[in-house]
């Protein structure tokens, strides 16, 4: 067996050579080939034929993993070079993620097949890099960068540590859950132990709980990263969200809290933070109804979802913590009415905005029926390519003037 | 370093991924030690390290309380008396036991059987393994796509 694993290892690496023989639009695509290389060839180093066998038979299973992990990882990085991505949001988008997570953090983009934005991450071995997938037919389009505000999230969260702080807090708050439904759930699980005390001791039965903790981690992770997309990008932020979910699925994943849960934190997230949520807002999203509200499943889930929210305060108090005001402003009206004023005549900014400031703007025009009738040649086709342009354009000042200002400095 | 970084949050935890690698490594590591083919035993410093985050961060050590994820992972690895083993407290005095072993080993003690330290790391790789499964069992995959 241990031939198959080193070809499946040699043929990996074999594709990286190749891989790193095109040229990469973000310098940071080499460093990541460079790493996952270098575990590939750790592997390999580990496939000794002199080892104990039941050592090795699980040393092949180990190999076919960090395949199945990185092999995907290679196929983004072959996409960041699709003439699809948005090249010119790059350098405002790294300056914005090494502020908020790490001076030397790395970040690669792709267009991926995924009609969903999404971001590789948990890794401790590509801890410093973010790789952040958005839909190849929505790449380029910079009204939903917000989104990449949530997936830069996962990344906070892994970089501070927020596993370690709040897995035995989640548990504990699992744990009360269960003793305010304990009536309930003696009924459903009768033969469980009648002490929730003595529960909690029998490895057994506690068993039952780990895939639901398993879940409220990860569903305290999307929360994380919904306010944190909020607290970067105030309404376009709702915007975004609401243009790739809306009205909402016709089930849940299970990763995720209920939608309309989602939107109340986003909202108590605005709240906190001074932004005023869309007009309307609440009433575009159609709740999905559980097929089976009776079912054990749905009751375990439904302990789960309280227990994540009663967990909201402090992931509130979280945000604020990694993204301090001092550091980043919240999102200023008057700055958007800048930028706004600017694109209402087809021209992008001449002095720098942040991105979030540029993007709330461009939302604003894209909502505005009025703007640009007196331009004959925008017509209501063009209007969505010409925003995009002059936001990209709008970028792009920011990102030379910025460089210049380093210069100077 | 910000205020979520200070206090009791100094281990990281590591991931079943980032386990089922590192214990794996730490065994070829005892195995070539038995063997007297290497000395190198960084990799064992490495997974104690991890096995140490993720017993600390699994609740109050004086409850003798592990969470869920973090008991299940240890019950399917180490070896426990039959009439304990459903027992979370041992588990965790088990777990503790074994981090001292291997602290031991890394001291150069021969009161430890270092192939019985390998065989557990390796029980330790395939219960992040099977973890690392069960989730991602949970995970939607794509309506169309069908895989072997």
């Amino acid at each position: 067996m241990i031939r198959p694993a080193r070809e499946k290892l040699a043929a990996t690496l074999a594709l990286i050579d190749r891989l790193r023989s095109g040229t990469f639009p973000y310098p940071h695509a080499d460093d990541v080939l460079a790493h996952i290389e270098t575990i590939l060839k750790a592997a390999d180093e580990r496939l000794d034929p002199e080892a104990d066998e039941n050592y090795l038979r699980n040393e092949y299973n180990v190999v076919t993993g960090l395949l199945n992990r990185f092999l995907p990882y290679l196929g983004f990085l072959y996409r960041s070079k699709s003439s699809a991505n948005a090249f010119e949001l790059y350098g405002p988008l790294l300056r914005l993620v090494r502020e908020l997570v790490h001076g030397d953090t790395k970040l690669v983009l792709a267009s991926e097949w995924e009609f969903s934005p999404f971001t590789y991450v948990g890794s401790h071995d590509l801890r410093d890099t973010i790789l952040v997938g958005l839909p190849a037919s929505e790449s380029s389009n910079v009204l939903l960068i917000p989104l990449a505000g949530h997936e830069v999230g996962h990344h906070l969260w892994a970089a501070r540590n927020l596993t370690a702080r709040f897995q035995a807090l989640m548990w504990q708050a699992i744990i009360r859950q269960i003793e305010a439904n304990w009536t309930e759930y003696r009924k459903r699980f009768p033969d469980d132990p009648s002490e929730i005390n003595t529960l909690l001791q029998d490895a057994f039965f506690l068993e039952r709980w780990s895939t639901p903790q398993f879940l409220a981690m990860r569903q305290l992770e999307e929360v994380l990263c919904d306010l944190v997309g909020v607290r970067l990008f105030g309404q376009a932020y709702f915007h975004a969200f609401a243009y790739l979910l809306s009205p909402g699925p016709a089930s849940r994943s299970p990763e995720y809290p209920p939608l309309m849960h989602r939107i109340t934190f986003m909202r108590q997230g605005a709240d906190r933070w001074g932004y005023t949520l869309p007009s309307g807002y609440e009433a575009i999203w159609t709740p999905y109804h559980a097929p089976d509200p009776g079912s054990d499943t749905d009751f375990l889930a439904a302990i789960v979802d309280d227990a994540v929210d009663a967990s909201l305060d402090q992931l509130l108090q979280v945000v604020d913590e990694i993204i301090p005001q001092d550091r980043f402003p919240i999102v200023r009206s008057e700055e958007v009415d800048a930028v706004e004023r600017a694109l209402e005549i087809l021209t992008p900014i001449s002095t720098p905005a942040g991105l979030p400031t540029i993007v709330n703007a461009g939302w604003r025009i894209y909502f505005r029926q009025d703007v640009w009738a007196s331009y004959s040649s925008v017509g209501d086709r063009k209007k969505a390519v010409v925003l995009n342009e002059l936001l990209l354009k709008s970028a792009q000042v920011t990102e030379v003037l910025s460089l210049l200002r380093e210069d100077h400095t | 370093m910000n205020g979520v970084m200070a206090g009791r949050t100094e281990h990281r935890y590591p991931s079943e991924a980032e386990l089922a690698v590192a214990a794996s490594a730490a065994a070829l590591s005892l195995d070539r030690q038995s063997r007297g083919a290497s000395t190198d035993l960084k990799p064992v410093v490495e997974l104690v390290e991890m096995l140490n985050g993720r017993l600390e961060l699994a609740g109050e050590r004086q409850q003798g309380l592990l969470d869920p994820i973090t008991a299940q992972f240890f019950r399917r690895a180490l070896v426990l008396p039959e009439d304990q083993e459903r027992s979370v407290q041992a588990i965790r005095e088990a777990a503790s036991s074994f981090l001292e072993r291997l602290a031991q080993a890394l001291q150069g003690s021969k009161d430890v059987s270092l192939p019985e330290l390998r065989d557990t790391c390796v029980a330790l790789s395939q219960s992040a393994q099977a973890s690392m499964n069960m989730f991602f069992d949970e995970r939607p995959r794509h309506p169309n796509k069908r895989v072997v």
